[in-house]
């Protein structure tokens, strides 16, 4: 009788533990495993994407007294040039960035012309599907999310294992993103760096495979992690974490490259809707992307464990 | 949000604890009392059979032998509300044969007598309950290990339980205080502020179980005077499931399915040969889902010894939901900081209640009732009912507005009509067979008995098992919002339950709900052996909301699975273990409502005072 009780003490113990090790059985991998990510993502200079229009006037085929250079030109100029070239779009490309120590590459930005009605109207739709009338302003960056070295303390921490279901959750904590440009303080006169994200609106930041559009092979698997709501509540007293869908196509394919070993590159992309209100006081020369973030991995310790058995 | 899970083991525990009080003692030679319906009847109640009068006709004494006794109150057994005597009266061998009396016209029948020859009806098997009251006079205590969202809880309950007779009706109470200390919080640090969680806070009390005045309410496990069909039926419960007339707006509502938070219901039924009625609250200090059935029996004031006439009633039932979920707020700020957002609700992290912007459904329906056979051995009645379903559905379409969005008014129909057939046969082994068979005819964007089994869970997320947060999920909006399509063709659907008892020693029930167009096909089976020996065993299965007829019987998992396993053993008089394996619905990791198989052990303290029952 008492080992029985005993016994049945020891098994009510028991099975509620086996819960708790479930519970508690999610491990993240340490944050100086994975690099901190700390950028300004700058835009294109204005002249680099109406430069073709510019140098039109240069030629003598713009009338007399149109400005040679928009280098502080706003959207509004911007939007001016491509009407008249009759332009839906306009891109920029750079290859590689400035600064070498940043883990990006193939910067591409487009400037969508969402102007006047008829004209890009499939592309010039909100996130409600109803018109929408502005400048649309799309950029998209290789990130280097796994380096080798954090490849390698990824296998370490798995075990050798290469289940992709063993990566819980994948995300991203932010202690900034804004969109920031330079302003002249009237005052003053001194330039100063001022957020301007209350003059834009369908705000969405996501990850994609690492393509350029027009790539025949490109597969659409953009996923969104931030929108407009949550821009307000980040900063460096607020960090917020973002989770990468799990179950999106993205996330599946993005799994299956943590666990095969190699570095593995994402692509970034963010988007902007400026309302034709604000297009005069958004300007691309001096802005950009103000972004730090730390990458996130959990691992699930019970898949790995298992995974093993 | 991260886990809201909870085990309330103490609930589940006990499911077996009141027949622990019937294992202790075998040898009692004054029956039970009847025990109270633990699972209600969804029809209306008729009234007693009648009982043949007392006669000069000697007393033969019946065998002990083994018929229905009354259901142990702990397993959610059958609650007969007309129990056969576990131990007949017999006369003493010295007496005189009953029929050298003189006849006495002003004698009574035997009251034990009355109650054997009384017709098994009600509910046979207790489908739908998750848990019961222990013990019968007797005072003790749970000890297990629960969880509440990822925070796991050692758990004691003291308990005391007193039963006994009232107007020679029964009439039991039953009280516990589930007290919880703190072991370990297995969430994150929070990364803001930095605060630890893990062990830090190891033998804390949980405070939150009783920082709002109606919690209190929680000690209350169980009042009742009655039995479902009898003349009056008050239920004060925290375990059982409840229906309303013949079930076709509020079928086995179960206000506990969510085993994150606890309610008290409360029933009150009362009826005599030419009215009637029954009240329903889900939450006595709160109420939330309240309905009530009338019914008036017109021919009764024709001729009461008719039983056709008797039985013809007249009946509505209305039935509303003054806080149903209309949209789910989901956790945009992150209050758990694990990154998910839109793909969760946002759940208190202190209650583990979802928020919501919540309307009102109301549902409310007319029947007609009559008895086709009503012999010793049968019982078969028949019934239609129309019932309408109403509330407000969401205008703001595409562009979804943070708070309460504007509504417009919507209602939809169903007509049944259904069939009851009751059996008792057999002699020294009561075999008690309830048939149900319904058909169907409804609005696509209807759904027979609304406030069902899982309503408590699938209100907020209707297709539970998606494994996603879906703000416009909530069953207002999934049902009455449903498009309708083929020009409007109304939905042909049929119900078929069968239930089987075979005294103490077994007793089963199987239904199946299904329709030719909608996703929403049900079935369950349920398996009972109330008591052999040392050990009792329970098992319930639920498949709900399947898409159709065929995949009712697929094997895998489509996550609206309810599943309940319960096995009890009496090591000693004193001393009882409790095991379980169960699939608790929840706010789950991702906060959204899952369930998850569970598996439970809880050792069980009792000790009897005053006379036994």
């Amino acid at each position: 009788m008492k080992h029985s009780l005993l016994l049945l003490l020891c098994l009510s113990a028991a099975l509620p533990a086996c819960a708790f090790l479930e519970a508690a059985g999610d491990v993240e991998v340490p944050q100086d495993s994975i690099p901190h990510a700390q950028f300004l993502l700058k835009w294109p200079n204005v002249d680099q994407l109406v430069g073709a229009t510019l140098q039109k006037a240069g030629s003598g085929q713009m009338p007399p007294g149109f400005p040679t250079s928009l280098a502080n030109g706003s959207l509004a100029h911007i939007q001016g040039m491509m009407t008249i070239d009759g332009e839906c779009r306009r891109s920029f490309d750079q290859a590689v960035m400035d600064d070498p120590k940043v883990p990006l590459k193939n910067l591409h930005v487009e400037v969508v012309n969402c102007g006047t009605e008829g004209r890009c109207t499939a592309e010039c739709l909100d996130q409600y599907g109803d018109p929408f009338r502005g400048v649309r302003l799309q950029a998209r960056v290789w990130f280097n999310l796994i380096s080798s070295d954090t490849s390698a303390k990824i296998q370490d921490i798995m075990k050798g294992q290469n289940n992709p279901d063993m990566i819980a959750q994948i995300r991203l904590r932010f202690s900034k993103l804004a969109f920031v440009q330079d302003v002249i303080d009237p005052a003053t006169g001194a330039k100063q760096t001022a957020t301007i994200d209350g003059l834009f609106s369908g705000y969405e930041l996501g990850v994609g495979s690492a393509y350029l559009p027009g790539d025949p092979t490109a597969v659409d698997d953009d996923t969104a992690i931030v929108k407009q709501r949550y821009l307000a509540s980040i900063s460096p007293d607020t960090p917020q974490r973002f989770e990468l869908d799990p179950t999106s196509d993205f996330s599946v394919k993005l799994r299956k490259a943590i666990v095969s070993g190699q570095q593995v590159w994402v692509a970034v992309y963010q988007r902007i809707d400026v309302p034709e209100q604000n297009l005069y006081a958004v300007r691309l020369n001096g802005g950009g992307v103000d972004l730090d973030f730390q990458p996130e991995i959990v691992i699930s310790f019970i898949k790995t464990v298992t995974g093993a058995l | 949000m991260r886990h809201a899970t909870a085990r309330h083991a103490f609930a589940l525990t006990a499911l077996f604890a009141a027949q622990a009080a019937r294992a202790q003692t075998p040898g009692d030679d004054i029956p039970p009392p009847p025990p109270p319906p633990v699972f209600v009847t969804p029809d209306v109640p008729a009234p007693p059979k009648p009982v043949p009068p007392a006669t000069p006709k000697p007393v033969t004494a019946p065998k002990p032998s083994p018929v229905i006794k009354p259901a142990p109150r702990a397993v959610a057994l059958p609650a007969a509300p007309t129990p056969v005597v576990a131990q007949p009266v017999q006369p003493p061998p010295e007496a005189k044969p009953a029929e050298a009396k003189p006849a006495d016209p002003t004698a009574k029948p035997p009251k034990l007598d009355k109650r054997r020859q009384e017709f098994v009806k009600g509910e046979l098997a207790s489908v739908g309950s998750v848990g019961l009251v222990p013990w019968e006079n007797q005072v003790g205590a749970v000890i297990g290990m629960e969880r509440i969202g990822d925070v796991f809880y050692a758990a004691l309950t003291p308990s005391i339980n007193y039963s006994t007779e009232i107007a020679e009706q029964p009439f039991s109470m039953s009280f516990g205080v589930p007290l919880r200390f703190e072991v370990v919080d297995t969430r994150p640090a929070d990364s803001v502020t930095g605060d630890q969680h893990g062990w830090s806070h190891i033998g804390r009390f949980r405070t939150q179980d009783w920082n709002d005045p109606t919690q209190y309410a929680q000690i209350i496990r169980e009042i009742q005077y009655g039995g479902k069909e009898s003349h009056l039926y008050v239920d004060i419960n925290q375990f059982k499931a409840s229906s309303l007339g013949h079930g076709t707006i509020l079928k086995r509502y179960n206000p506990n399915l969510n085993l994150n938070m606890r309610q008290v219901s409360g029933e009150v039924d009362a009826f005599n040969d030419w009215v009637g009625g029954e009240l329903f609250v889900n939450n006595v200090v709160a109420p939330n889902v309240v309905g009530g059935l009338a019914f008036f029996k017109p021919l009764s004031f024709v001729n009461r010894q008719n039983y056709v006439l008797r039985s013809f009633s007249l009946g509505e039932t209305a039935v509303a939901e003054l806080d149903a979920p209309l949209r789910a707020k989901v956790d945009v700020n992150d209050v758990d900081n694990n990154g998910i957002r839109e793909r969760e609700y946002l759940v208190d992290q202190n209650t583990y209640k979802p928020f919501y912007e919540s309307t009102k459904v109301v549902a409310t329906g007319i029947d007609a009732e009559i008895k086709l056979i009503d012999t010793k051995t049968t019982d078969w009645k028949t019934y239609v009912d129309y019932s309408m379903l109403m509330s407000g559905l969401p205008t703001d379409g595409n562009h979804p507005v943070d708070g309460m969005p504007p509504t417009r008014y919507v209602s939809s129909g169903g007509l049944t009509w259904g069939n009851l057939i009751r059996l008792n046969f057999g002699e020294d082994t009561i075999h008690a067979l309830r048939l149900r068979a319904e058909l169907r005819r409804y609005d696509q964007n209807y759904l027979p008995s609304y406030f069902d089994v899982m309503y408590e869970v699938q209100r907020l997320q209707y297709r539970i098992g998606s494994r996603t947060a879906d703000p416009n999920g909530t069953k207002v909006q999934a049902i009455l919002g449903r498009p309708i399509v083929n020009d409007g063709a109304a939905v042909l659907g049929a119900y078929f339950e069968a239930s089987w008892r075979i005294a103490e020693l077994f007793a089963m029930a199987v239904g199946i709900e299904v329709n030719d167009s909608e996703p929403d096909n049900n079935f369950f089976i349920h398996l009972e052996m109330p008591e052999y020996k040392n050990f009792q065993f329970l098992a319930t299965f639920h498949r709900r909301s399947a898409a159709t007829a065929g995949s009712l019987f697929a094997l895998h998992s489509t996550g609206r699975e309810i599943f309940l396993a319960k096995a009890r053993y009496r090591v000693i008089d004193w001393f009882h273990v409790n095991a379980e394996a169960i699939t608790p619905f929840g706010i789950g990791p991702d906060s959204f409502f899952a369930n998850t198989l569970d598996f439970n052990i809880n050792l069980e303290f009792g000790f009897g005072y005053g006379a036994k029952k």
